[in-house]
């Protein structure tokens, strides 16, 4: 018994109670630190973000080892007279500030609230935790996947998805609403199922979410597959075109469709070529002089002997008239014999729909000032738009056709738009190469109305055709590490999820299958890519999104103003560093309805419910002043870190530089009253006459 | 015939050579130099400006031994004999071996560009170049940062060279604006803009364009003969003209709102600053001497030799203060406000301030200890600061701050000052300590006196003390600011966290002295002072080079 005594006492003293103990955990936990923050690597291996590698149990070990060793060592060893009350304040500071962070990495939550002007904000997005948001019928809803890995990826295919079998990626059901009765609604309730759940079956951190054609010789289906930039960001993106597979037949690109379309034979091909090319007639009249004219954008026409020629400008196949009816309008240049220069609309409306339009007038609009007569009435024109073609959507700016006939190896793409000429392309066999000019944007369409030529990318495609089109298949293209950006690494936005879903339906059928999800950065202000779900006899669309977590904010924010204050003589708008970016929100308490105003600016957050909570400015819509992104976090323990640090400061001041003041004094003292003591009385008593 | 045809043609060549070279060297540019031009946000010399863009394209202050603002204005007046020269410097060496990839130039050209590490811009945008380089940034990012430093720097030539339709000197904002009660807050004005102002004035005279509101007629047209003037006599190679049309036109963007234009001495100031390296390398060479002569002091234990040196040390403090003290009245011309032109808010002037602080700190100390070695380890400290912020953007091929520019809004704040003057103040005396543990691991080696290393540990210790206080009051205020500004005290961000373990390993130091005794634990204090001042030296510079973090501009 004594022998364990002494065994825990001497283990007592080599550890709690030594210095070098003490010395050898500030070694630890500086190693710790170091390898945490500057080799990211381990963390990532352990799937570990800074603030899980910092929250993980070996700090926390460490960090109670050595509180223990400094109270114990303190008390022990430390007696508390005023030159060591230093070491005592350090000791305590160090306590506290431990103790602080404990409190506050155990409860610290923080994210960002994304706020429109003129809009309130209930939620913002957590910064470390994702959840898998679900929507059906106008419903949306999400389940948080807080062990869902970051950093490697995971999947039957790699052979390590069983890391992914954990309780909180498994059978989830999103909830819609809990009445208070206690009754759940769930995902399936939205889509009319009896039974839906997920489960997270596979995580890539860095991928690319793509689409490929399977093939099946007993299909004999023509498809083609190419890779098309959208056009308004450059993002890669692949389109599969097969107009005998079902939602593969027409894809939307910018303003433009993109259409797969089969046609009996040559002949048709050449005659949709021909309606193309003939989409707007003109018939002129000039006198007794008349002529009529397949027209097509940017052509420029002169009539024979009459001194009169034309410019076609623009089309604009749905334009409102003043009686609100829609008709298709054209616009071109006229140039008359007398030199007289002007612009005219016509309307393919019935006869005599012409407005005139006089050029470089002031005050007048960008296309001129609008005449109440014609300027020239001897210039008759009628315009007829061959609607029954088909070409232009109504509801777009152009449309690219893959033609294709039975039997033929040939592809036609034919390319028309409402304010250029339609142009073909053509190749044979199983690759081809387009040059396709992105789709005509609001502003393009303007300048072209203005008789100006729009600046337009043209996009290079290497297109693969397809005889045995099966079916399509979205499949994960994991971007090799060399490749991968810091930026989009750390947004998370390239992150993939496979989710296994399964259900039973209306009719007691088990349905199922697995679908490809990628991610959101806002969910619930940006539309829905990908992730479709088929649930039988569904009322509407089933779609899950990944995106970081939602919670709500303390209090509703309401974004009232925006400022980008700029230095002395710089433009923001211009690209230039900007001074400051102020965001004016209104608090608005969500128990007692009572609002305040503030304003949020850089360095200067506001804070709200007794300090617990801080709003700061994170991010700004510099080109549109339409957005503001405020950074938003509680403060646990922030008021106990901030006294531990204090002590700590005052008490290594103490420590350094009043300690061996008061050494100092106490030895002179000591030595004084020892030379007293020594003195011999005959001297002491002549010192004292 | 043809011979004579031959040498004729030679000495025409050899003339014209030769008046190049003469106008090069007979070309008068102090008018031209002391020109203001609105650039990167703030208001510059030319002079400035041309070292500035010469320094991000060529990695030089000077090419082929002229000076950057002849080779600048040169740029601008004659574009079409740059655009073909091998003069954008590759940066990133290992970088330079890619272009073995490319099919379209030779070996010889392969092995140019590994060894002299150089481009023209014509060759940069060919489209096959491009094309190759595209490809290189797809099969791997950590290629994207080289490519993207090399298009930042043809980018910046091709503005110095000018658009097709303008000679660059007249795209310049060098004259200032006129048409505002607050007319600082306006941007400056170019000559194209005077000229195409002017241009629509006199097609309409009842409606003058905002940018020629305000400036009179003579104005203008002085301006635009000066500018035209310096074009023809440049490009005639004409040194006394040219001379006389920059006098005009310097007079001319001086009258043009005399109550803005920076005033003759503040940019006379800026470019005797840019000549003396902006005082760096002359108080380095100074210090460089007291450090010396200290050394000599201790050996020789002469008093007068000890004088000296403290008296040299002292005039090395003198032109450091001056060039803290030049540094913040400029920028304040440049930004137009005080208390935002504190010099402390990029690694340059960090640097710059940190070992001032120190060097004041230990000549404070060596008057009161008299022992030679504060003074000594200040002297070294302030010389190898400066030589440093003066080579770093040789070496590493980066500007480190010495352009003066305007900065990132969120650095706009007070924290910056409290914060970032604390812990670069401890950074210098932690380098002070790293002077002294070195010294003592050197002299214990050498078996020096007991009395001589018990000093040389004093003296560690009063620093080691001191930069272990200011480094905690430092990392407090940095997370007191980055509670406000970033919503969090402490987010493990690489330079919290590299600060964080140098301050642990002070706080080892001082527990390491409990259980040391003797000459060990002044060893040992010496060697973890040297290891210290490693882990601070890699939070201060290695972090912003190896690490990702918020702390970009420290």
């Amino acid at each position: 018994m004594n022998r364990l005594l002494d065994s825990i006492d001497w283990l007592f003293r080599h550890t709690l109670r030594s210095v070098i103990f003490g010395i050898a955990l500030m070694v630890a936990i500086a190693v710790y630190v170091a390898i945490g923050s500057g080799v990211a690597g381990v963390r990532e291996y352990f799937e570990l973000d800074e603030l899980g590698f910092f929250n993980a149990w070996p700090l926390k070990t460490l960090m109670v080892l050595l509180v223990a060793n400094l109270v114990t060592v303190t008390l022990q060893r430390i007696p508390f007279t005023p030159p060591r009350y230093g070491v005592w304040m350090v000791h305590v500071g160090i306590v506290t500030l431990i103790a602080g962070m404990g409190l506050h990495y155990s409860q610290k939550v923080e994210g960002s609230a994304f706020l429109i002007k003129g809009r309130t904000a209930n939620r913002y997005y957590d910064r470390y935790e994702r959840a898998l948001y679900f929507q059906a019928a106008g419903v949306v809803t999400r389940v948080p996947l807080p062990s869902l890995p970051r950093f490697n990826s995971y999947a039957e295919e790699l052979g390590n998805a069983d890391y992914l079998d954990r309780p909180d990626l498994k059978e989830l059901s999103p909830v819609i609403s809990r009445t208070p009765e206690g009754r759940v609604a769930t995902a399936a309730d939205a889509t009319g199922a009896k039974s839906l759940q997920f489960s997270v079956v596979g995580y890539w951190p860095y991928a690319n979410l793509r689409e490929r054609i399977i093939e099946d010789p007993k299909q004999p289906r023509v498809g083609f597959s190419f890779n098309l930039p959208d056009p308004a960001i450059g993002e890669p993106h692949d389109r599969i075109l097969a107009a005998r597979l079902p939602k593969y037949a027409r894809v939307n690109w910018g303003s433009a469709d993109i259409e797969h379309r089969e046609l009996p034979d040559a002949a048709a091909v050449d005659k949709l070529i021909s309606d193309a090319k003939a989409l707007h007639m003109l018939t002129i009249k000039i006198g007794d002089f008349e002529q009529k004219s397949a027209v097509q954008v940017g052509d420029v026409i002169r009539f024979a002997n009459t001194g009169y020629g034309i410019r076609v400008e623009s089309f604009n196949s749905q334009w409102e008239t003043i009686d609100k009816k829609i008709v298709p309008k054209l616009t071109f240049l006229v140039a008359g014999p007398n030199g007289l220069t002007y612009r005219r609309m016509v309307l393919a409306d019935g006869p005599n729909k012409m407005t005139d339009f006089k050029l470089g007038e002031p005050g007048a609009g960008p296309i001129g000032k609008r005449q109440t007569t014609l300027i020239d009435p001897a210039l008759n024109v009628e315009y007829a738009f061959n609607i029954e073609a088909g070409l232009i959507p109504k509801n777009g700016l152009g449309r690219v056709l893959f033609l294709t006939t039975p039997g033929s190896p040939k592809t036609t793409v034919l390319s028309v738009e409402s304010n250029g000429p339609a142009s073909v392309q053509t190749f044979e066999g199983a690759t081809g190469h387009l040059d396709l000019a992105a789709p005509m944007t609001e502003e393009s369409t303007l300048m072209a109305t203005m008789g100006q030529q729009p600046p337009r990318d043209v996009f290079h495609v290497d297109c693969v055709r397809t005889e045995n089109a099966g079916s399509v298949e979205s499949y994960v293209e994991e971007v090799p590490k060399a490749t991968r950006t810091r930026d989009e690494g750390n947004s998370g936005r390239r992150q993939v999820v496979r989710v296994k879903y399964d259900g039973v339906d209306a009719d007691d059928k088990p349905f199922g299958g697995t679908v490809l999800v990628p991610f959101s950065e806002r969910p619930f202000e940006t539309p829905w890519k990908g992730g479709l779900i088929t649930v039988p006899n569904a009322a509407s669309v089933a779609q899950v999104q990944l995106a970081n977590n939602w919670r709500p904010l303390p209090a509703a924010v309401r974004l009232d103003k925006l400022e980008a204050i700029a230095y002395a003589g710089m433009d923001p708008a211009a690209g230039s560093l900007v001074r400051d970016y102020r965001s004016t929100i209104t608090l608005t308490d969500p128990q007692t309805g009572k609002g305040r105003t503030d304003t949020v600016f850089l360095n200067s957050p506001v804070f709200y419910s007794s300090d617990n909570w801080i709003f700061f400015q994170s991010s700004f819509d510099i080109t549109n002043n339409q957005w503001s992104i405020l950074g938003v976090g509680n403060r646990p323990g922030t008021y106990i870190m901030t006294a531990g640090c204090g002590l700590i400061i005052v008490g290594i001041f103490y420590a350094f530089y009043i300690k061996p003041v008061l050494l100092r004094r106490m030895k002179q003292k000591a030595l004084a009253n020892a030379q007293v003591k020594q003195r011999p009385v005959g001297v002491l008593e002549g010192v004292a006459t | 015939m043809k011979k004579l045809f031959s040498v004729v043609a030679l000495l025409l060549l050899a003339i014209g050579a030769s008046a190049r070279a003469d106008f090069a060297a007979d070309v008068d540019l102090s008018d031209a130099k002391l020109l203001s031009v609105q650039h990167n946000q703030t208001i510059k010399t030319f002079d400035t400006y041309a070292r500035d863009v010469l320094f991000q394209i060529t990695g030089k202050t000077k090419l082929e031994g002229r000076p950057a603002a002849f080779v600048v204005m040169d740029m601008m007046f004659r574009p079409d004999q740059y655009a073909r020269r091998n003069i954008i410097y590759v940066r990133n060496k290992p970088f330079r071996v890619d272009f073995g990839e490319l099919s379209m130039i030779d070996q010889t050209e392969k092995d140019r560009i590994v060894k002299e590490g150089t481009l023209s811009l014509d060759f940069w945008l060919k489209p096959d170049v491009q094309t190759a380089m595209a490809q290189m940034m797809a099969r791997a990012t950590v290629k994207a940062d080289a490519i993207n430093q090399i298009n930042g720097q043809a980018r910046t030539l091709m503005t110095v060279l000018g658009p097709a339709d303008n000679y660059a000197i007249d795209t310049l904002a060098i004259l200032p604006p006129r048409n505002s009660a607050a007319a600082n807050e306006k941007p400056w004005v170019t000559t194209v803009q005077v000229m195409d102002a002017a241009r629509a004035a006199q097609a309409n005279p009842t409606s003058r364009p905002a940018s020629i509101a305000g400036y009179t007629p003579e104005n203008v047209a002085r301006l635009i003969e000066g500018v035209d003037a310096a074009r023809i006599a440049w490009l005639a190679q004409d040194a006394p003209g040219t001379k006389a049309a920059f006098a005009k036109v310097a007079g001319a963007a001086a009258e043009a709102n005399p109550e803005i234009y920076p005033s003759a001495t503040k940019r006379r100031f800026e470019v005797a600053y840019n000549s003396l390296f902006r005082l760096t390398m002359p108080g380095a060479l100074v210090y460089f001497v007291g450090f010396v002569l200290f050394l000599l002091a201790w050996k020789t234990e002469l008093p007068w030799l000890y004088k000296t040196a403290i008296g040299v040390t002292l005039f090395g403090w003198v032109v450091h203060a001056a060039a803290i003290g030049i540094r913040w009245w400029l920028v304040q011309k440049s930004v137009g406000n005080w208390f935002e032109a504190i010099p402390i808010k990029n690694q340059f002037e960090s640097v710059l301030f940190s070992a001032f602080f120190g060097v004041t700190v230990a000549l404070i100390l060596e008057r009161w200890k008299k022992l030679g070695l504060f003074g000594a380890a200040a002297a070294c400290v302030g010389m190898l600061s400066l030589v440093a912020i003066f080579s770093a953007p040789y070496v590493t091929g980066r500007d480190i701050g010495g352009e003066i520019r305007q900065n990132a809004g969120i650095l706009m704040t007070y924290w910056l000052y409290v914060h970032v003057t604390l812990v670069t103040a401890s950074y210098a005396l932690i380098g002070m300590t790293f002077v002294f543990g070195v010294w003592y691991v050197v002299q214990y080696l050498q078996n020096s006196d007991a009395q001589v290393l018990k000093t040389v540990d004093d003296c560690n210790l009063v620093m080691l003390q001191l930069a272990m206080w200011i480094l905690g009051i430092g990392i407090i205020t940095g997370a007191l600011w980055a509670d406000v500004s970033w919503g969090r005290p402490w987010g493990w961000d690489p330079k919290e966290t590299f600060a964080l373990v140098t301050w642990i390993v002070y706080l080892i130091i001082i527990h390491v002295r409990f259980v040391t005794h003797g000459r060990t634990r002044a060893l040992t204090t010496g060697i973890l002072s040297i290891v210290g001042f490693g882990v601070m030296l890699f939070n201060w510079i290695g972090v912003n080079f190896f690490l990702v973090g918020l702390h970009s501009y420290a």
